[in-house]
């Protein structure tokens, strides 16, 4: 079947990344110390003022929001797949993908799944070390509330996915220039995984609530912590499929026209 | 059968820079305006300096590159717009890119493979394990490809391309790098791939036994423009550089003054003559006026031949 060629290659790009172990230890060091500091910054504030007031929630819900962002924030996010493009375009090897009766995206995509689960399986074991250490966590309200959640997850991950490619296509006019890194890294900040975005000022919300980085993770975290109503909630994943669907035509659209522009490097 | 007419390929470059803003794209053409077909079967090779365009041709046919002007077909479709489909029939080997996976071993890669072209069982079996014996594969099975020499990471790769039995085989360079043995076996194995199998072949190389000792048809392409396309002999007959002949003579040789090169060693003669300047009765001359014990005439190393066609000697 052809479908488990794609999890093949999602397997093989897992092993393929599982021999740089070296680099694995430390991206876990620093997932740990980044989540360490981020925790000792809320406990001091909190304890040394009463914080809720001005925070708006309390010290468990922030607490609560760092360490599941953790998981949401690694589940949602398609990194690298722009990067992945532009660096076999840039080398060449986008040659062996496309001599393949296979789709160039879907390939991509699969790889990119095996890098995914490489920096997924250390956030989930860093996740309920936390969790023990700060000794447990707000848990959804029911169990129709961790459904949505669940749901609302996997409409994140296929947003980030769609605007991912919309950035991988950027690939076919700028093969020479690096400045996807740094646009990706300056909209992650728009997005909730690393402050919550009901601390903005309330003109930057609306701006982001214009963006879809917020819908793929911060609209699962807010299903998560609770406090929406069922009607909130399916407005939340209308916004969502909205999202998905404007930039997959985008994506699609830039796609067939960019694949034109394909200079297969080298030979 | 493959296709292509007019086939154009023009890359943008940088160009030079002239003031400071101006510095505008310019064309340049890879690949004119070039004609030919391939019926099934046959075992062409393409040859041609640097830079003349073999690869972007390849690269053309192959799918992976649209081309500026012109059609290519392959059995009737279009290897750009009819991709996949195009894929499933054919083989690509660059000799400079891999497609194994680095830091797998080989099998991972024939397995991933299997799946992409949905080969079924028995026959994946079958064909690995013929591959596996004729490109003597079980030495290095073990290792990551990362660890293979030269070499024998072309054999697997050449195992790859021809895993789902394709009937067009596109090899580019396909003996860089490699010792006169394995050099060997490879060209036994193409010649046998194609007389066995029927595989259609394209290679471009820049050792020119692979061409002598595999190709029935040859074609040559430099600065875009296809110079040649026939066989090897006839392109020897074309091209003015010498043979070598040498003549041994009984009693005293009288030789016509335009001879050229001669040399003489006691009763053996050696000159220089080219086919191409009409030189024959030149030799007639020589074999009639001398009473001629024994003669051997020199093919002109392929070589050179190729390099006055490469350097703009004028075939066609
Ligand atoms: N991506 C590119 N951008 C601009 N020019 C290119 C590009 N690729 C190839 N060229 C130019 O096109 C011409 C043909 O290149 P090509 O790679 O087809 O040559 P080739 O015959 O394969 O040579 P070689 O024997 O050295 O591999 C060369 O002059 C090369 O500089
Ligand atoms: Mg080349």
């Amino acid at each position: 079947m052809k479908l488990y060629a794609y999890f093949l290659m999602a397997y093989f790009s897992l092993k393929e990344s599982l021999t740089y172990w070296k680099d694995y230890i430390s991206f876990i060091i620093f997932s740990v110390f980044r989540l360490v500091l981020q925790l000792c910054a809320w406990y001091a504030l909190y304890h040394s003022v009463d914080f809720s007031p001005v925070m708006g929630r309390s010290y468990e819900t922030m607490i609560t929001y760092y360490l599941v962002m953790e998981i949401v924030g690694n589940f949602t996010s398609a990194n690298g797949i722009a990067g992945t493009l532009e660096q076999r375009m840039s080398s060449g090897e986008i040659a062996t993908d496309m001599l393949r009766p296979a789709a160039p995206r879907g390939i991509l995509i699969a790889r990119s799944w095996g890098e995914k689960l490489y920096y997924f399986i250390p956030s989930v074991l860093i996740f309920f070390a936390s969790v023990v250490v700060v000794g447990g966590i707000q848990l959804p309200a029911s169990p129709g509330v961790f459904t949505a959640f669940l749901l609302s997850l996997c409409l994140g991950y296929l947003i980030n996915l769609t605007f991912e490619l919309v950035m991988a296509t950027f690939a076919f006019w700028f093969v020479e220039v690096n400045t996807l890194r740094w646009f990706v890294s300056f909209f992650t900040a728009l997005s909730g995984t690393a402050v919550p975005l009901w601390l903005f000022p309330s003109w930057l919300q609306a701006v982001c609530r214009a963006l879809p980085f917020q819908a793929a993770a911060y609209i699962p975290m807010q299903i998560y912590l609770g406090g929406t109503s069922p009607a909130e909630i399916f407005s939340a994943f209308g916004t969502q499929v909205f999202w998905i669907i404007g930039l997959f035509l985008l994506q699609e659209w830039l796609w067939q026209r960019g694949k034109r522009r394909i200079v297969v490097l080298g030979g | 059968m493959i296709e292509v007419e007019n086939l154009r390929k023009d890359y943008l470059v940088k160009g030079a820079k002239e003031g400071i803003f101006s510095r505008g794209k310019q064309k340049k053409r890879a690949v004119s305006d070039i004609n030919f077909t391939i019926h099934p079967g046959e075992l062409v090779g393409y040859i041609g300096p640097n830079g003349a365009g073999k690869s972007t041709t390849i690269k053309m046919l192959t799918g992976i590159l649209l081309p500026d002007g012109g059609t290519v077909r392959i059995d009737g479709l279009d290897p750009f717009h009819q991709r996949k489909q195009n894929c499933r029939n054919m083989g690509v080997l660059f000799g400079q890119r891999s497609q194994l996976w680095w830091h797998l071993r080989l099998d991972d890669t024939y397995r991933l493979l299997k799946h992409l072209y949905e080969i079924p069982d028995q026959q994946y079996k079958a064909r690995l394990s013929t591959l596996r014996e004729i490109l003597e594969l079980d030495e290095f099975w073990q290792q990551p490809v990362r660890q293979l020499s030269l070499g024998q990471r072309m054999r697997g790769e050449l195992a790859a391309a021809l895993l789902h039995n394709p009937s067009y085989l596109y090899l580019d360079e396909p003996t860089v790098g490699m010792d006169v043995l394995v050099k060997e076996r490879i060209r036994e194995l193409l010649g046998e791939i194609n007389r066995r199998d029927g595989v259609t072949i394209l290679l471009t190389t820049h050792d020119l036994e692979d061409v002598e000792r595999l190709c029935s048809r040859v074609m040559v392409i430099n600065h875009g423009n296809l110079l040649y396309d026939g066989t090897m002999a006839e392109l020897r007959r074309r091209c003015p550089a010498d043979s070598s002949v040498t003549i041994d003579i009984d009693g005293e040789p009288s030789l016509p003054d335009s001879l050229r090169n001669v040399k003489r060693e006691g009763n053996r003669v050696s000159f220089n003559f080219s086919r191409h300047m009409g030189e024959g009765e030149l030799l007639a001359k020589v074999i009639s006026q001398n009473h001629v014990r024994d003669i051997s005439i020199t093919e002109p190393p392929i070589e050179d031949v190729v390099r006055d066609l490469y350097e703009g000697g004028e075939a066609k």
